[in-house]
């Protein structure tokens, strides 16, 4: 991996991060496919760069400052705030962003506490968690998340990106350990500490608590809306989620893949279940969505996949589409997954996060839907 | 080009200047590598010891 931050800051960036994690919070600041890309192609599949134009955003939980940056290259023109109560990640962030331009816009504040908020942050726009909201101790997200909600203007919008999906078959963040994720805390626990497949060294050292800081306890939409207000609102996404998919596309290697189909049907009638609230079919208008999927489509980096096997795909997990114009598809490799092999390239095998959720704070009168959740699938489907 | 290697203690403080050759870093946990491309930028090798091996990453 190439890099222009010198070997001071990346010896720091691995005593805050830990060796085995440093390729990729490296990765994350120098190489765009890391975070940027991603970024860009979730947030500006809801919105468009004009409706951050002037606004405030806060990248909850911005660590070294990766995400804050990459914001500030993406909304050049909205103020961007990194807060944390890491005090060391934050000097790090404040040391690269002096050496980078697009920080003039950026500012970064500590937090008092892991579940408090500094006074006077003022109110946001946007309040964007990337990477951050599965690093949260249980009683953190409950305490923080209404908290920020509240620090949300009307038709505020707060973005869930890239936390590990709570229903996914493999806790990919933490421990790399199938089922984990539906095992009580204390089984979950012992497991992890002995038979994890990343972090091995450093998770036996770890206790529960440790673990949950680690990110072994990943989010899911219902535990998210259940701990906002009532006004909070699935947003339909333009791109299209299905969580069976999920599964599916976890699911990869000799045997596993009969594993998928019981767990895709499950995930399928969740889907349908809630659909209207998580997912499924966008209700965006037909010409608002052709907008933003441009958008999308100008920064997606397809792949080589069939269309006959995707548009299979969309069929089966989605049902019935309006008209099915266009199929785009990307392979998003995975950070979390496992052992990286090569020098900070980015490899994985399952994609298991929740990529994007986006909430509006609908306030009384305003009519409209709102959190807005884009699956964190290798595959994505854009219909344009 | 010779590579230089330097064992650190994890509490080390960063070093400088910053290297002109190859130089590698080694901690407990694993090690750095880097090496000059000129303009400031680096190549990065990071390893990480793991039971006894060094797994890249």
């Amino acid at each position: 991996m190439e890099t222009s931050l010198p070997p001071s800051v990346i010896q720091k960036i691995a005593r805050c991060e830990g060796f085995a994690w440093t390729a990729e919070a490296v990765a994350r600041h120098e190489n765009p496919a890391a975070l940027e890309h991603r970024l860009t192609r979730h947030l500006f599949s809801y919105f468009s760069p004009i409706q951050f134009r002037g606004h405030r955003v806060l990248d909850f939980g911005c660590g070294t400052g990766a995400s804050t940056l990459s914001l500030a290259r993406l909304l050049p023109d909205s103020a961007i705030v990194g807060l944390d109560f890491d005090e060391a990640r934050l000097t790090l962030a404040r040391s690269i962003a002096s050496r980078r331009t697009e920080a003039r816009t950026v500012s970064f504040v500590q937090s008092p506490s892991p579940s408090t908020l500094p006074a006077e942050l003022g109110m946001f726009d946007y309040v964007v968690f990337s990477d951050a909201l599965h690093h949260l101790l249980p009683t953190e997200r409950r305490t923080l998340l209404p908290l920020l909600w509240k620090l949300l203007r009307p038709s505020g919008t707060l973005i869930v990106h890239h936390s590990p999906h709570s229903w996914y078959p493999i806790e990919s963040c933490a421990s790399g350990l199938w089922l984990l994720n539906y095992l009580p805390d204390r089984t979950a626990g012992f497991l992890a500490r002995w038979f994890s497949s990343i972090d091995e060294e450093a998770n036996r050292e770890r206790d529960w608590e440790d673990l949950l800081r680690a990110g072994v306890r990943g989010t899911n939409e219902r535990q998210i809306l259940d701990l906002l207000p009532a006004n909070a609102e699935v947003l339909q996404p333009v791109v299209q989620h299905s969580r069976a998919a999920y599964w599916r596309e976890g699911v990869s290697g000799p045997g596993w893949s009969i594993a998928a189909i019981p767990a895709s049907a499950a995930l399928g009638w969740m889907d349908r279940r809630w659909g209207g609230r998580a997912g499924a079919v966008s209700r965006f208008s037909r010409l608002q969505a052709q907008l933003v999927a441009q958008r999308v489509n100008d920064v997606v980096h397809a792949d080589a996949v069939s269309h006959r096997r995707v548009l299979l795909r969309v069929l089966w997990n989605i049902g019935p589409l309006p008209r099915i114009a266009k199929v785009h598809v990307e392979a998003d490799s995975h950070h979390h997954t496992a052992p990286a092999v090569e020098n900070g390239a980015e490899v994985g095998r399952h994609a298991a996060a929740l990529d994007l959720i986006a909430m509006h704070n609908v306030q009384a009168g305003h009519a409209g839907p709102v959190l807005q959740v884009v699956d964190g699938v290798q595959d994505r489907v854009v219909i344009l | 080009m010779a590579t230089a290697v330097f064992e650190l203690a994890p509490s080390t403080a960063a070093l400088a200047p910053p290297p002109t050759a190859p130089t590698v870093y080694q901690y407990p946990e694993g090690w750095l590598e880097f090496v000059p491309l000129g303009a400031g930028r680096y190549r990065l090798h990071v390893r990480t010891r793991l039971e006894g091996a060094y797994v890249a990453r």
